[in-house]
C-alpha cells in the first residue's frame, strides 16, 4: 500500500519542465512569441493513440495561464487566512497546488461548453468565469456573493457551470444528464464532470459510465486523483487506484495533472473524441493538494510534511510554468513579478469587499425557493414569523 | 383552467386515470419538444404499468428512454439534463425505488435554486406509483407524501382521479421547479367521468390548490389519491343518517392548500383527515398541526382526528394487509366518534 502511495506520489513529482524543441525569436521584442514544448505521455487505455507530445505555448496564453493560475492559487490562500479569521464558516475545500487542472481543462474546451464539479470548487469558479470578488464575498456569506451568500464555499454556480456540489460523487449523473442535453439539442457541446479519487468509488458514478457509454454521451469524465481522499490514501480505498481504467468499457488516459499543457493537451483529445459521436471518455489527472482536505484538516497526520514539501518544490504548477516561460524567453521574471503584484491587488480588494460587504437582508431568506411562480410566504421559527418567497 | 371550447360538444367521456396520465404527457410531448420521459421499461415496454403506452412508438428512442436498473444514475442524469435545459419527467417504476435516488430529488433537484440564489432552476417531474398497492407486502408499498413533503423546493401533487391526474401532470410538466407527482396503481385502472375542459389540450389543474369535492355542513374530511373515494363513499353512507361531510380532495401534498381546510373547518367545526400512508409525522399530523395554529382552532368543536395506515410494515396476508389501509368503515367511525354520535 505505502508502495503504492509511493510510486503515485513519485508520478506526480516526474513532471520536470521540458527541453523547447524549437525557438521563434520576433526581432522587434526579447520575448519569444512561442515556444514548442515536449510534454509527457498520457498512459492510455482502450486507445489507440493519445494526445501529441509535444505543443506550442504562445506567450500570450502562457501569460495567460500564469496570472489564472496564480490568481486561484492567491485566491485560495486568502481563503485560508479569511477561514483563519472566522470570516469564513463551515466547509472551506481548497485546491492549491491544484490549478493546472481546472485552468488546463478550461484552455482545452470552449466557453460553450458544460463543466461540473465537486465541493473542491473554487478554481473552476474562477476559470468559467466568477470573479475572485463574487467568489470571496460568496465564502464569507455576503450579498455580494455570487449566490447571493445563500449557498457558501460548496454552492457556486455560473452560465454553464453546474457547481459545486455538496454529496460526494452526485455531480457523476449529473453530468451525464447535462452531457444528454448537449446530445439531445444537437449542439456539438460536451460535458466535463469532474470528481476526486474519493468519489471514484460511488456507486452512480458507474451507473454514470453505463449509461454514457450506452447512450455514447459527449461526457469527459475527470478524475481528480490528488492521492488522498479526506485522510484515506488511495491504497487504503480503491481495488484499483488506476483511476483511469476504471470505466472499463470506456477508454481512459492517465495525465499529469501538475503540468498545465499535459492537462490543455489531454483535454482537447478528449474533448475532440466526444464531440466526434464516439461516446464519453475518462481522463485521471495525477495532482495534488498542500492543504489538508478541508480547512478542519491539517493535512499532515495521514501524509508526511516531506511530502508535501516535495511536491511543492518539485512539481508545483506555477512554478512549472514559470520556469518553462523564463527559461524560453516567453516573459522575463519581472514581467511575471509584475503580474503577481496585479494579482495581489485583486485578491485584496476582492477579500476588502468580502468582509465588508454586508450580509443578506434576512427579508430575503425566504426568496428563490420556487422558480417562475408568483411571491408567497415562507414560515419561520415560529408560526409568527412569516417570509416573503419571491422567484 | 381552459375555457370550454363551445363549438364542439362531445359526450363526457368515462377516462381511467392511466389513459389521463397518458394524454396528459402525450399532449405535453407534442407542445414542447424539451420534454422528454425516461425510466424503467417506458418505452419499448410501453411502461410497467401501461402508463406510458404508445408513447415510444409515436415520439421514438430520443423522446423515450428506457433505462437501465440504476435509479441513483438515472435520476441524477435526469436533474443534468433539467438543470441544462431541458423538461424531464423521470418515472420511478415505484416510489419505493425512489429511496435509491433520493439524494438526487433532494439535494441536486429541490434545493438547487435555493442555493444558487436563483440562478439555476430544475425543471423536473419525478412520477410514478406511490403507497399501498395489492399483495405486494413491505417493501414495495410505502408512502412517501410525508417524506417529499417535507422538504422546501419540491412541489408534491398526488391525483385522486382522472381529472386530477390529467391536469396534475400537465401542470407539473410545464412548472419550472422540480414536482413530484405521487400516483396509485390501484387507481390506474378505474374509469371517471371526463369533464369537457379536461379534454382541452390546455387543461391544468392549478398546483397548491384543493378541490371541494362534496359540500357538507357537518364534518371536513381531507384527503389525497385513493382516500379521497373512500371518504366519499363514507360520506355517501353518512349522508343517509342525517350527517352531511364536506369532502376536500387536497390534489396537492406541497404546497398544502390550508386557506380551503381552514375555510371549511370554520363551516363545519369539526375535521377528520385520511391517507394511506403512516400515521407518526404524516400529512394529517401536518393538517393538525396547522389548523391548531391558525384561525379554524377556535371553531373546532372536537379534537381533530387522523384516519391513517396502521403503523406497521405493510404485511402481505389479505386479512393483515386491509387491516393495515384505512377502510370505509374506518373512516365512518373516526367522523362519528369526532361528532360524538
Amino acid at each position: 500500500m505505502r508502495k503504492m502511495l509511493a510510486a503515485a506520489v513519485s508520478r506526480v513529482l516526474s513532471g520536470v519542465p521540458q527541453k523547447p524543441t524549437s525557438r521563434v525569436l520576433v526581432a522587434s521584442c526579447n520575448y519569444s512569441k512561442d515556444v514548442t514544448f515536449e510534454i509527457k505521455k498520457c498512459d492510455l487505455y482502450r486507445l489507440e493513440e493519445g494526445p501529441p507530445v509535444a505543443t506550442v505555448l504562445t506567450r500570450e496564453d502562457g501569460l495567460k495561464y500564469y496570472k489564472a493560475m496564480q490568481t486561484i492559487r492567491r485566491m485560495e490562500l486568502k481563503a485560508d487566512q479569511l477561514y483563519k479569521q472566522k470570516f469564513i464558516r463551515g466547509f472551506c475545500h481548497l485546491c492549491d497546488g491544484q490549478e493546472a487542472c481546472c485552468v488546463g481543462l478550461e484552455a482545452g474546451i470552449n466557453p460553450t461548453d458544460h463543466v461540473i464539479t465537486s465541493y473542491r470548487a473554487h478554481g473552476f469558479c474562477y476559470t468559467r468565469g466568477l470573479s475572485v470578488r463574487s467568489i470571496l464575498a460568496e465564502l464569507t456569506g455576503r450579498r455580494g456573493g455570487c449566490a447571493k451568500g445563500k449557498g457558501g464555499s460548496m454552492h457556486m454556480y455560473s452560465k454553464n457551470f453546474y457547481g459545486g456540489n455538496g454529496i460526494v460523487g452526485a455531480q457523476a449523473p449529473l453530468g451525464a444528464g447535462i452531457a444528454l442535453a448537449c446530445k439531445y439539442k444537437g449542439n456539438d457541446e460536451i460535458a466535463l464532470t469532474v470528481y476526486g479519487d474519493g468519489a471514484a468509488n460511488q456507486g452512480q458514478i458507474f451507473e454514470a459510465y453505463n449509461m454514457a457509454a450506452l447512450w455514447k454521451l459527449p461526457c469527459i469524465f475527470i478524475c481528480e486523483n490528488n492521492l488522498y481522499a479526506m485522510g484515506t490514501a488511495i491504497g487504503r480505498a480503491a481495488a484499483s487506484t488506476d483511476y483511469y481504467k476504471r470505466g472499463n468499457f470506456i477508454p481512459g488516459l492517465r495525465v499529469d495533472g501538475m503540468d498545465i499543457l499535459c492537462v490543455r493537451e489531454a483535454t482537447k483529445f478528449a474533448a475532440d473524441y466526444c464531440r466526434s459521436g464516439k461516446g464519453p471518455i475518462v481522463m485521471e489527472m495525477q495532482t495534488y493538494r498542500y492543504h489538508g482536505h478541508s480547512m478542519s484538516d491539517p493535512g499532515v497526520s495521514y501524509r508526511t510534511r516531506e511530502e508535501i514539501h516535495s511536491v511543492r518544490s518539485k512539481s508545483d504548477p506555477v512554478m512549472l510554468l514559470k520556469d518553462r516561460m523564463v527559461n524560453n524567453k516567453l516573459a522575463s521574471i519581472e514581467e511575471l513579478k509584475e503580474i503577481d503584484v496585479e494579482v495581489r491587488k485583486e485578491i485584496d480588494d476582492a477579500a476588502q469587499f468580502a468582509t465588508t460587504d454586508p450580509e443578506p437582508p434576512l427579508e430575503e431568506i425566504g426568496h428563490h425557493i420556487y422558480s417562475s411562480g408568483p411571491p408567497f410566504e415562507v414560515r419561520g421559527a415560529n408560526p409568527w414569523i412569516k417570509f416573503k418567497s419571491i422567484s | 383552467m381552459a375555457a370550454v371550447s363551445g363549438l364542439v360538444r362531445r359526450p363526457l367521456e368515462q377516462v381511467t386515470v392511466r389513459d389521463a396520465i397518458n394524454q396528459g404527457m402525450d399532449e405535453e410531448l407534442e407542445r414542447d419538444e424539451k420534454v422528454f420521459l425516461l425510466g424503467e421499461e417506458v418505452a419499448q415496454y410501453d411502461g410497467a404499468y401501461k402508463v406510458s403506452r404508445g408513447l415510444w412508438k409515436k415520439y421514438g428512442d430520443k423522446r423515450i428512454i428506457d433505462t437501465p436498473i440504476s435509479e441513483m444514475g438515472f435520476a441524477g442524469i435526469a436533474v443534468g439534463a433539467a438543470m441544462a435545459g431541458l423538461r424531464p419527467i423521470c418515472e420511478f417504476m415505484t416510489f419505493n425505488f425512489s429511496m435509491q435516488a433520493i439524494d438526487q430529488v433532494i439535494n441536486s433537484a429541490a434545493k438547487t435554486y435555493y442555493m444558487s440564489a436563483g440562478l439555476q432552476p430544475v425543471p423536473i417531474v419525478f412520477r410514478g406509483p406511490n403507497g399501498a398497492s395489492a399483495g405486494v407486502a413491505a417493501q414495495h408499498s410505502q408512502c412517501f407524501a410525508a417524506w417529499y413533503g417535507h422538504c422546501p423546493g419540491l412541489k408534491v401533487v398526488s391525483p385522486w382521479n382522472a381529472e386530477d391526474a390529467k391536469g396534475l401532470i400537465k401542470s407539473a410538466i410545464r412548472d419550472n421547479n422540480p414536482v413530484v407527482m405521487l400516483e396509485n396503481e390501484l387507481m390506474y385502472g378505474v374509469s371517471f367521468e371526463f369533464p369537457l375542459e379536461a379534454q382541452s389540450k390546455d387543461f391544468l389543474i392549478p398546483i397548491g390548490k384543493a378541490k371541494i369535492e362534496r359540500q357538507g355542513t357537518h364534518v371536513t374530511v381531507v384527503a389525497h389519491s385513493r382516500p379521497v373515494g373512500h371518504c366519499l363513499e363514507a360520506a355517501t353512507v353518512l349522508s343517509k343518517e342525517g350527517i352531511e361531510c364536506e369532502v376536500i380532495n387536497l390534489r396537492t401534498i406541497r404546497p398544502m392548500d390550508i386557506d380551503t381546510i381552514e375555510a371549511s373547518v370554520m363551516k363545519t367545526n369539526h375535521l377528520v383527515t385520511v391517507e394511506g400512508g403512516w400515521p407518526q409525522f404524516g400529512v394529517g399530523a401536518e393538517i393538525c398541526a396547522r389548523v391548531m395554529e391558525g384561525p379554524a382552532f377556535n371553531f373546532l368543536d372536537a379534537p381533530a382526528v387522523r384516519v391513517t395506515g396502521a403503523d406497521v410494515p405493510m404485511p402481505y396476508a389479505k386479512v393483515l394487509e386491509d387491516n393495515s389501509v384505512p377502510q370505509v368503515k374506518d373512516i365512518i367511525f373516526a367522523i362519528k366518534k369526532t361528532l360524538n354520535i
